[in-house]
């Protein structure tokens, strides 16, 4: 008798809290955070579990979401280039062309905007982007949840997620966000440099990549955050690689693309871009938001030598005035040798990040 | 039997704990808060940025950023843990809220800059709330060693005075690093009651008086310093003019 009471007791206590009877049960996400890094900050309406995490790589992968089943988000975006595609501009669906190189998708998660021009600012929304533009994936939301909500396998998966059987762009740019803010670099030669540098200590595998360190890498870092070197770290510094914000980086004299002005609708934002990462940049030619130079090499070329004055030129390109920060050919080699280490192996070869198995 | 009545009696007790999230609390004083807000004036207007103002040379002068850390506030041996980050563009006037008595802040010490203990430390530890998390700094920081920027000023000037304007001249003061760090001292700060629990006062910084006072800034042949090497005298000369420039 007692114990029956207990039981019931224990029933009722249960189900006196119970809200619905639902039975998503998502699992939360725990995101592998380096240790130098900022804690990344996740929306409130959009916590990450372990089955959001799965649908939306399922759907970054996932052809259905253009008009011809020809493109899918990976198209453009290439695990082994960090996510991003070698193409000077991409093809979209029936091989149409956009004006812009697609972007690296790394450490989406501390970015506070996104595209070059900054017109997204939370990855959600980004996501909304490409589905219906006309040069990516051409289809409009409407048609493209239709198709999704077509495969019983992404019913059942959106359920699982998101406890409602109705698939909305909403939830299927939720889903690929939660995927998007998995993908974090933090394990390139580089980072073993910052961790050093800053007195990190270092794990026995850390320690053995910085005893392959090489002088000329050293050396180019140096240049690299040197005021009266190649002085590039006011833009691209700290762990991420990267300060947010829009600049102009002297590429002309005047601008063929308006950049952030096409969004502010301020001439003061003419030919400003976001500040891109430099993380994997070995990876990611073409460079810069048109794709102009092949390599490392023309970039640093332009640094030293192209810079073109205009009136919104950042002050903080120091040696405009004189076209550049003048760097000779062993620096310019040093730098370069700098730039590779940058390159996180373990990034393009994680298996999570992958094309999943059907 | 005994049991039975003290498990029914127990269950009520149950359901009610079972739901519960927390406690009522007793009712409790709402703590007192201050809030200093900082505005930048050039002389006797208030400053905008992208406006253009006539220095005393005849000047035209643009301002594109105007940001600062302060840190340390202290009175009586009362220190406030926060740091404050000023930058007019992207946050207006705001500068310090925070949990305090304004009866014990009627005088204020305080550094224009970050104490060289969180100037070093992990730009990444601090919680995300905090003006010293790198990703609120953003460039406001360059790396450990340096630290943060203390005061960072980006402006455009035309220095021929004719009918023209042309701002193709570039002023950049980003001045940072310990031994640039400034002590202040404001005595007498006019707080003003709000409410029962918020007082407010705010600071100003005259950008006019920074180009003048104590040194005369000569603006077209000192127009950049990123605190590099070799630019210790003009880095701080630009950071007591800055700091001289502020008061209530
Ligand atoms: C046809 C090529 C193409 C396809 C398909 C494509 N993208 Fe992109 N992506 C680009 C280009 C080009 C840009 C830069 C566009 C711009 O700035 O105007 C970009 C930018 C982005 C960015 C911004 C990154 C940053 O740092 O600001 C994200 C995120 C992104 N894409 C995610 C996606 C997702 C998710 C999908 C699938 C739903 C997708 N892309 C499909 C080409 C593509
Ligand atoms: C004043 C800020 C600033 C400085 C200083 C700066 N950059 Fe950049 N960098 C940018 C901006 C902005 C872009 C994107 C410009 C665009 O696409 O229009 C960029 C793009 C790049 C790219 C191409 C990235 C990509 O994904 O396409 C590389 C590589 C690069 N910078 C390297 C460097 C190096 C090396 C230095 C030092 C010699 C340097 N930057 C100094 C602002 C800066």
């Amino acid at each position: 008798m007692k114990y029956i009471l207990l039981f019931a007791a224990i029933i009722i206590g249960l189900w006196a809290c119970k809200k619905d009877k639902a039975v998503f049960e998502p699992t939360p996400y725990e995101l592998e955070i380096p240790n130098h890094f900022p804690q990344m900050i996740i929306p409130a309406d959009n916590p990450m579990t372990l089955e959001g995490v799965e649908l939306g790589r399922k759907l970054f992968y996932d052809t259905r979401l253009s008009l011809d089943n020809s493109i899918s988000c990976a198209s453009c975006h290439d695990q082994q280039y960090a996510f991003t595609d070698p193409k000077q501009f991409s093809l979209g669906v029936g091989d149409s062309v956009g004006t812009r190189n697609s972007m690296a998708l790394v450490n989406l998660g501390w970015q506070q905007f996104f595209f070059w021009d900054g017109r997204a600012k939370t990855l959600e929304e980004q996501i909304l982007g490409p589905v219906p533009n006309p040069v990516e994936m051409h289809l409009n939301w409407d048609k493209a949840v239709i198709k999704v909500g077509e495969s019983q396998f992404y019913r059942n998966e959106f359920f699982r997620v998101f406890g409602t059987r109705e698939i909305t762009k909403e939830d299927v740019a939720k889903a690929i966000a939660q995927f998007l803010r998995t993908l974090i670099s933090g394990t390139s030669k580089y980072d073993v440099i910052y961790k050093q540098e800053n007195g990190f200590t270092l794990t026995s595998k850390e320690q053995a990549i910085w005893n392959e360190v090489t002088n000329e890498e050293k050396a180019g870092y140096d240049l690299f955050k040197s005021l009266n070197g190649a002085d590039c770290f006011h833009c691209h510094n700290g762990a991420l690689m990267q300060v947010q914000k829009y600049s102009n980086n002297g590429l002309d004299a005047v601008a063929t693309d308006l950049g952030r002005e096409a969004v502010s609708g301020s001439s003061a934002d003419r030919g400003k871009f976001k500040v891109p990462t430099l993380r994997n940049i070995a990876l990611t030619a073409p460079y810069m938001h048109d794709g102009r130079f092949a390599t490392l090499d023309e970039v640093i070329e332009h640094y030293s030598s192209g810079v073109h004055q205009s009136p919104t030129i950042d002050p903080l390109i120091e040696y405009a005035f004189q076209g550049g920060v003048q760097l000779d050919a062993e620096q310019k080699q040093l730098l370069k040798a700098f730039l590779n280490t940058l390159t996180d192996y373990e990034f393009i070869s994680n298996p999570k990040f992958s094309k999943p198995q059907e | 039997m005994k049991y039975k009545l003290l498990i029914l009696s127990a269950l009520p007790l149950l359901l009610f704990f079972s739901c519960k999230k927390d406690k009522p609390e007793d009712p409790v004083e709402e703590p007192k808060e201050i809030q200093m807000d900082l505005v930048p004036y050039f002389g006797s207007q208030q400053l905008y940025l992208d406006s253009v103002y006539t220095t005393d040379e005849n000047y035209l002068i643009q301002f594109q950023e105007v940001r600062l850390y302060m840190s340390n506030f202290a009175h009586e041996g009362r220190i406030l843990p926060d740091v404050a980050l000023f930058n007019l563009r992207q946050t207006q006037h705001a500068f310090l809220k925070t949990q305090a008595d304004a009866g014990d802040f009627t005088s204020i010490n305080a550094y224009l800059g970050i104490d060289s203990l969180r100037n070093h430390a992990d730009p990444s530890s601090f919680p995300t709330t905090s003006p010293l998390n790198v990703m609120n700094a953003n460039d406001m920081h360059w790396g450990w060693n340096p630290g943060y920027i203390f005061m960072y000023i980006d402006a455009k000037i035309d220095t021929i005075p004719d009918a023209t304007v042309n701002l193709d001249h570039f002023l950049s003061f980003h001045i940072g690093k310990d031994q640039f760090k400034q002590n202040l001292f404001f005595s007498n700060v006019p707080w003003t009651a709000v409410s029962g629990t918020l007082s407010k006062a705010t600071l100003k910084l005259d950008l006019k008086q920074f180009l003048y006072a104590p040194y005369i800034l000569d603006l077209k042949g000192e127009n950049i310093s990123h605190t590099g090497p070799g630019q210790d005298d003009l880095s701080l000369r630009l950071i007591r003019n800055f700091a001289n420039a502020l008061h209530f």
